[in-house]
């Protein structure tokens, strides 16, 4: 039990149990472990609350439905199993303001909520660009060895090293 | 392989939902869930990130090449 109530891991053998778990995700439900492609299906069911079954319509939805499946799934046990994991090692907070970042650009709430907002839609729009994010295509799809998963990969590490040098070198 | 369980959609969305909970154990114990540890990679002074990815990406390989 003292192995789950541990604050870290080593990142080894947190590695290691996600490449078992894909196995047997690949062998249980024949799908790569992934992401993005659950909040473009969310943004489909609340454009749906507005603008009703039209949406049906769109040739993107026509394409990634907007409805709950296994990948929405995933992300919502995603939430949860994170958050047991926070209760069983007691780290489990509420923080509104990162330490690192309250350091560079001061502790304003609002600051870092619009940052992390535009942010937000820039990473999903580069996600939907690319085909998946940094699980669909950082790891289930580099572990198939899919040439434009390694690409979509390295790119998402030169830009994200690019504009944390570009922020955050004083 | 399983064809028959991949058909079955209410449990699938079951599994999804468990793999989930592991897939968010996981990354939470890895720290990747960490704003400071995700800056920490970009900047290049802790690599938790790719240690976690490559030994994911190592460990997925076999087991696909298996499959």
């Amino acid at each position: 039990m003292d192995w789950f109530m541990m604050e870290r891991w080593s990142p080894y053998a947190v590695g290691f149990g996600m490449g078992v778990l894909s196995w047997i995700t690949f062998l249980l439900s024949d799908k790569p472990i992934g992401c993005s492609t659950a909040f473009s299906r969310t943004s489909g069911m609340l454009e749906r609350l507005f603008r009703g079954d039209r949406v049906k319509e769109k040739a993107y939805y026509k394409k990634f439905s907007p409805e709950v499946d296994w990948e929405w799934m995933l992300v919502l046990g995603g939430c949860l199993g994170a958050m047991i994991s926070t209760l069983l090692s007691g780290s489990f907070r509420i923080l509104w303001v990162p330490s690192r970042w309250e350091s560079a650009f001061g502790p304003s709430f609002t600051v870092r909520w619009i940052v992390s907002l535009i942010g937000g839609i820039l990473l999903g729009f580069g996600a939907r660009w690319a085909g998946g994010c940094t699980s669909g295509h950082g790891i289930s799809g580099t572990l198939q060895l899919a040439v434009s998963s390694w690409l979509a990969a390295i790119c998402f590490f030169i830009g994200g090293i690019f504009t944390a040098l570009l922020l955050y070198r004083p | 392989m399983l064809k028959r369980l991949h058909e079955r959609k209410k449990l699938q969305l079951g599994i999804g939902f468990g793999t989930g909970i592991f897939f968010g154990f996981l990354l939470q114990k890895g720290g990747v869930t960490n704003y400071d540890v995700i800056l920490g990679q970009l900047l290049l002074t802790d690599f938790t990130v790719v240690k976690i990815m490559l030994s994911a990406v190592i460990t997925g390989m076999v087991g696909i090449y298996l499959l």
